[in-house]
């Protein structure tokens, strides 16, 4: 009964549209009565010279995920570390090299990781977040910042790039007393200016329930000191002048205030950590574009105060208390102007300049300015894009004059010339592409590893990271089924590894110590179904495979051993009914076994988990907008396993969000 | 924690044991016949402590002899050193906030008490002192488990010490680092009462403890793990005052010698090097400074202990700096000849003669 009708292009007809649904991101869909139009339309990802990843507002609710790190873990290629459910630290490392190779951008812009590297994305509002993307080896675009060409960035954008009139307004509660309001605007003056914000409330007691594997005295425990309350409040405004130029700013405040379970530790559930952590943001960009030329300039302050406490009679005088406070001052501007209709040329600089001011004396006031400067070309033709960047990063630190004779050297600076290279050749326009890349990259170290008492090093050599990669994209309609799949291998290489090593229970020294290298591959598949009018099916699924070495030295007893948290074989699947009645979408996520331990100690084998998570959607009409409804079911297997050694994950547990918006 | 105890009193024991020594020959058998080591584990990387029992005379291991022998439940975070006290063992898990009270025959569990950070065992008078980290010394009958009473003492008091009538308890103020200014002293207890006598003035960051037969205590004061350097000190508890006697990190007393191993690290280029002499109890004077000369060396030595017939014993991680891999524990002769080495768990701490 189906009659499915293929076009190439852009240009064709459009049929009466009968039932709105959601429409798939490979293809656009016109529906008439019970016959089906698919339009093939080109995924900018699938085209791009470098593996890039992504999902969008429709593809992240099709998760059936309810925070951002459950999401990410459907994108091929990223390991999360997750600490344990809601409030738990969560960073993302990609294909093995660490977190903090991984640059993460907030709305175009990156976050600041001076002080420790890794970014908390578990802190972002997950229900603000519009789309993620994930680039490996370069980005997509000619001019970009330059921190964002990165071994990896991750984008997590909450604005759609065209503003439309609109009022939402959520509650989501369930388990563990959470209780998440939240309210989104946004309005358009007039033609030139629109503006908007959104505000969230958090709170979960958290203390959620857990097995504990302790031989015939195993048992069901309860999580303690786990509460969390989280409030985040963002403005922004943008404003175009003219057709070709916009100015977007935004305002970013979140204030945290989390207790901390700590690792399960056992006979002892007793626990006194808790963080309280505040983090502002202001970040203004202008994108300009005439005939030819591109201009793009941005900056952006940012503050972090994180206090962390431990109420332990242990610790004199009867508590711990510790504080940073780091700041950032960040800016870039850059040029991109097309030479002729194959080549483009363009040119980006990045200025940091960071600060922290804390209790450990031999880090208090340190300072760091950092300039990234690339200069990149493309050529680009009907089949053959090729990209070719040259980056001068170049580091200065510095310490405060009023530091003791001992405490006074500065970190070592960075002198560096990073290269990376691209191309993708695109057999026809819509079907079979082929990818290369091949990127060097130096991570500088951070303020930890440089100054933190009894850890720090100010000697340290950045860490190295080569990167090569390539691989094939494929679109195709087969029958009333849109198909999209991606498959890349890649081989890393680390160097000068940045390691911390323990010279006795009190004092550690941070090394440039030992070697890693990564071979792996990044499978994706998506299928589209339009059964009929109402009816459509969605398959997506990713698969990775790691399998990573530290060669440092044959002595040591890590040799060729997978380091520590990398699980060899991970992947997911999310499977999407869409229908008149009620929308089911089903996530499913795996990982093969892992070790938190470099050595492999026989105690510390993480066993491989996997998770099922469902959630049935439901929207109604309601006076001028809509009503949305939603069913969340996380772990629904209620298997108990750990991304962290004795971090364990929550078990079997519900959600339920209802919301209003027009 | 003690309505687990019925429990862990009824769990069957079951094993398998292993050989594991070092070199085809078994060792001469000593006048100990066998010995607990004490497994630390790594609170870090999630490894739990164990218990490793070893037959001195047929050389049989059981490398987690607590969880074999109790229904494989876990000895828990970070156990210290063990205490042997009328046919029971003590062994203070320090995270898991317990002292276990384990039955030496059987190696089962005879009961568990929790307690705050226990850090070691002294059993003396029909009474059990905990030294706990948050800065009391807790006193127990012996016979029902009973809290006596509870005696602070100062911040992060750990090992401790019997001289006469009195208990010494070494106040470090560890986690004060890096002044240590509230440690610095030894805490003086009655043992009939458990009350606070007074103090000792000592070097910075005071740790292990050991009684000579003349009354007098050999204290290590670790420093600043730094650039102030471990060292020994002979403390006289009767004039309360201390004489220097050599650098060193841990200690252990025979009949007639003090060994002393001395563990240091050169902050300038990170090369450690490990020392081990001995020294006269009757002169103070140093007999050897190699006691150990051309036999197996442990990598990373972290307590030494010598049973009644002067034997030596060093536990050592597997190598420097390792942390997570089954360290060994090391036997020697009292002239230092090398006995055997035995395969323990991650970390081993301490030794159990019985």
């Amino acid at each position: 009964m189906y009659e499915c009708i293929f076009q190439k292009g852009a240009c064709a007809a459009i049929f009466a549209l009968v039932s709105l649904q959601m429409v798939a991101q490979a293809t656009t869909e016109y529906v008439l009565g019970e016959a089906v139009k698919v339009e093939r339309r080109k995924d900018a990802l699938l085209q791009s010279s470098v593996p890039s990843f992504g999902l969008d507002t429709l593809q992240l609710r099709r998760t059936a995920a309810t925070d951002l790190s459950a999401a990410l873990r459907h994108v091929a290629g990223i390991n999360v570390r997750d600490y344990g459910g809601a409030g738990g630290l969560k960073t993302v490392s990609v294909r093995g090299i660490g977190a903090a190779h991984t640059t993460v951008c907030y709305d175009g812009l990156p976050m600041a990781s001076t002080q420790s590297g890794a970014v908390d994305i578990g802190k972002f509002a997950y229900e603000q977040i519009k789309a993620i993307r994930l680039d490996i080896g370069d980005v997509a675009p000619l001019l970009a910042p330059v921190k964002t060409l990165s071994a990896a960035t991750l984008f997590v954008n909450t604005q759609n790039s065209k503003v439309k009139d609109s009022f939402t307004a959520n509650l989501q509660t369930g388990h563990w007393e959470l209780v998440n309001p939240s309210i989104a605007f946004s309005k358009n003056l007039n033609r030139s200016l629109s503006f908007g914000g959104n505000a969230r409330y958090y709170f979960r007691n958290n203390n959620y329930s857990f097995h504990i594997d302790n031989g015939s005295l195993s048992e069901k425990a309860r999580r303690n000191n786990s509460s969390i309350r989280n409030a985040v409040g963002e403005l922004w405004m943008n404003n175009r002048l003219g057709a070709a130029h916009e100015l977007r700013s935004k305002f970013y405040y979140a204030y945290n205030n989390n207790e901390l379970p700590g690792a399960v530790v056992l006979y002892n559930n007793v626990n006194h950590e808790a963080v309280k952590d505040a983090l502002w943001f202001l970040q203004s960009a202008y994108d300009g574009r005439w005939k030819r030329t591109h201009l793009s300039a941005a900056v952006k302050m940012q503050g972090q105060s994180t206090v962390y406490t431990d109420d332990d009679p242990q610790y004199p005088p009867h508590a711990l208390r510790q504080r940073y406070r780091q700041h950032e001052f960040y800016a870039t501007a850059g040029a991109e102007h097309r030479l002729s209709e194959a080549w483009t040329v363009a040119y980006a600089a990045d200025y940091f300049y960071n600060h922290l001011s804390t209790h450990i004396a031999t880090a208090d006031g340190v300072s760091r300015n950092t300039l990234m400067q690339a200069l990149s070309l493309r050529y680009k033709q009907k089949r053959w894009t090729a990209t070719a960047r040259m980056v001068a990063h170049q580091v200065w630190n510095k310490v405060p004059r009023q530091h003791s004779e001992a405490l006074q050297q500065a970190a070592q600076g960075m002198h560096k010339w990073q290269s990376s290279v691209s191309a993708v050749y695109r057999k026809d326009e819509y079907g079979l592409a082929f990818r290369a890349f091949y990127k060097d990259y130096y991570r500088q170290p951070t303020f930890s590893e440089n100054y933190f008492y009894h850890l720090g090093t100010a000697q340290l050599k950045p860490e190295r990271t080569r990167q090569v990669g390539g691989g094939i994209t494929w679109q195709e309609n087969v029958g009333n089924i849109a198909l999209k799949a991606t498959v890349d291998a890649y081989y890393n290489d680390i160097s000068d590894r940045i390691t911390s090593v323990p010279y006795n229970l009190f004092v550690w020294r941070t090394e440039n110590r030992g070697k890693v290298t990564i071979t792996g591959l990044d499978a994706t598949l998506h299928a589209n179904c339009r059964m009929n009018a109402q009816h459509l099916f969605i398959v997506a699924a990713n698969y990775s495979l790691q399998k990573a070495e530290d060669i440092t030295s044959p002595a040591d007893n890590n040799y060729g051993k997978q380091p520590a948290y990398l699980p060899q074989h991970s992947g997911a699947v999310s499977i999407t009914w869409e229908n008149p009645w009620v929308n089911l979408n089903v996530g499913f996520t795996a990982a093969s076994e892992r070790w938190s331990t470099h050595n492999h100690a026989p105690q510390t084998r993480l066993s491989g988990y996997a998770e099922i998570n469902a959630s049935l959607l439901r929207n109604f009409p309601c006076g001028k907008g809509v009503l949305t409804t939603g069913l969340f079911l996380n772990n629904a297997l209620d298997k108990s396993y750990e991304v962290i050694r004795r971090y364990p994950m929550p078990l079997r547990n519900v959600m339920f969000k209802v919301g209003w918006g027009f | 924690m003690k309505k687990l105890l019925p429990l862990l009193l009824f769990l069957a024991a079951c094993s398998d044991s292993d050989s594991n020594i070092d070199g085809g020959n078994l060792p001469p058998v000593s006048s100990d016949a066998k010995l607990v080591v004490v497994n630390q584990g790594s609170y870090y990387d999630g490894i739990d402590g164990a218990l490793t029992t070893i037959d001195l005379k047929t050389g049989e291991t059981f490398t987690d002899a607590f969880s074999a022998n109790n229904g494989g439940i876990s000895l828990g975070g970070s156990p210290q050193a063990a205490t042997l006290a009328n046919g029971k063992i003590y062994v203070p898990a320090f995270d898991s906030n317990v002292l276990w009270i384990i039955d030496a025959a059987t190696n089962k569990v005879a009961d568990m008490l929790t307690v705050a950070y226990p850090y070691m065992v002294v059993v003396e008078q029909g009474k059990i002192f905990v030294s706990c980290n948050d800065g009391y010394v807790n006193c127990y009958d012996e016979a029902t488990l009973e809290l006596i009473e509870r005696t602070e003492v100062g911040p992060n008091p750990c090992h401790m010490a019997v001289v006469g009538e009195k208990l010494y308890v070494s106040i470090s103020d560890g986690y004060n680092y890096p002044t240590y200014e509230n440690g610095y002293r030894i805490a003086e207890l009655n043992i009939s009462d458990a009350s606070l006598l007074g103090y000792i003035d000592v070097e910075m960051n005071p740790g292990q403890l050991c009684a000579s037969k003349d009354g007098n205590i050999y204290a290590v004061c670790r420093g600043d793990y730094g650039a102030i350097a471990s060292k020994v000190l002979k403390v006289n508890p009767a004039a309360k005052n201390y004489t220097y006697v050599c650098e060193g990190s841990y200690i252990a007393l025979a009949s007639d010698r003090l060994y002393v191993i001395h563990s240091a690290t050169d902050w300038t280029t990170y090369e450690t090097h490990n020392y081990y002499k001995t020294y006269s109890l009757a002169t103070d004077s140093l007999l050897s400074d190699n006691f150990l000369s051309d036999v197996p060396l442990p990598a990373m030595p972290n307590s030494i202990q010598c049973n009644a017939a002067d034997e030596v014993f060093i536990t050592s991680n597997a190598a420097l700096y390792d942390y997570t891999s089954p360290g060994y524990l090391y036997h020697y002769a009292a002239d230092g000849s090398h006995r055997a080495t035995y395969n323990v768990g991650v970390a081993p701490c301490g030794v159990v003669f019985y």
